[in-house]
């Protein structure tokens, strides 16, 4: 699993997901949070906080969806290799299978449980750790 | 309307409340919105609608408060004691949620839904208008968590028409 002091940058335009989000990440045991409400505003947060280890992102966003902020962040040498993971209510095959190519790290389907993204993300961890 | 296009929201409405709100939902007699008289009353409710080559439309799920702020209770962790911005969009969310699931089912059958953005509405004892000419079928649930209804509207006869 991640190291629980791990800053995560939680982006979803939807305030009460990002609050879920949060919430299913304190009681796996994390305590650090960054949110904003789109890709743009997460690029910009991205920058402005140093030390920023794992991207949980929502996907069907205005402005900059989750997919180009996946893009832009894997296109930069400075994040290349950092944990990104969606989680999104779009779940067919293909948009799976675009999100793994543009480089995401673990694709969580909304609903969920903590269990699942607990689930996820140490699959994400333990793939990335390889 | 094909009355195949509703299974995939009522089995997404299931299986939203039941993951994420750990809810128990039964499916009533779904009827035709005929006039605002008689209607279950709504506080808040969240809009997605409906655009693919065949289909337009939009699906809404409506909740009296005490249903909502329960829901909201269930899904963050907290209790509330009115509709506020704080939660306000939970609607939307929940939304985005059953309509992601119907989509999904839906375009492996062949239809071809595009993404959509939820939006959400909310007021004292609203009214949702419907302009378009389509029929309009409600989807009444009980839960115990209270209940809530999903109002969907498709125009099948072809975009031009819409």
């Amino acid at each position: 699993m991640f190291d629980l002091k791990t800053k995560i940058l939680v982006v979803d335009d939807m305030a009460t997901m990002r609050k879920l989000v949060m919430r299913t990440c304190k009681n796996i045991g994390f305590t650090e949070f960054v949110e904003a409400a789109d890709g743009s505003l997460a690029w910009e947060a991205l920058g402005n906080n140093p030390g920023i280890g794992l991207i949980i992102s929502d996907w069907n966003m205005p402005n900059c969806t989750g997919l180009d902020f996946l893009k832009r962040v894997r296109a930069d040498a400075r994040f290349k290799h950092l944990p990104f993971m969606l989680v999104t209510a779009e779940a067919e095959k293909g948009q799976i299978v675009d999100a793994i190519k543009s480089g995401c790290s673990g694709y969580v389907i909304k609903p969920f449980t903590d269990e699942s993204l607990r689930g996820k993300l140490e699959e994400a961890h333990a793939r990335l750790s390889k | 309307m094909d009355i195949k296009l509703l299974k995939p929201f009522i089995d997404g409405t299931i299986h939203t409340f039941e993951v994420q709100l750990k809810a128990q939902v039964t499916i009533g007699k779904p009827y035709l919105k005929k006039n605002e008289a008689g209607q279950e009353r709504i506080d808040i409710a969240g809009l997605v609608g409906i655009i693919s080559s065949k289909l337009r439309g939009n699906v809404c799920i409506c909740f009296p408060e005490a249903t909502f702020l329960t829901a909201m209770e269930r899904m963050l962790g907290e209790p509330y004691t009115e509709i506020n911005e704080e939660i306000a969009d939970g609607a939307g969310e929940l939304m985005n949620m059953i309509f992601g699931f119907a989509k999904r089912v839906l375009n492996e059958e062949g239809h071809d839904l595009e993404k959509a953005l939820p939006s959400v509405i909310s007021g004292n004892n609203i009214k949702i208008a419907n302009h378009n000419s389509h029929t309009v079928i409600i989807l009444p649930f009980s839960s115990n968590i209270g209940s809530f209804q999903l109002e969907i509207g498709i125009d099948q006869s072809g975009v031009k028409n819409v």
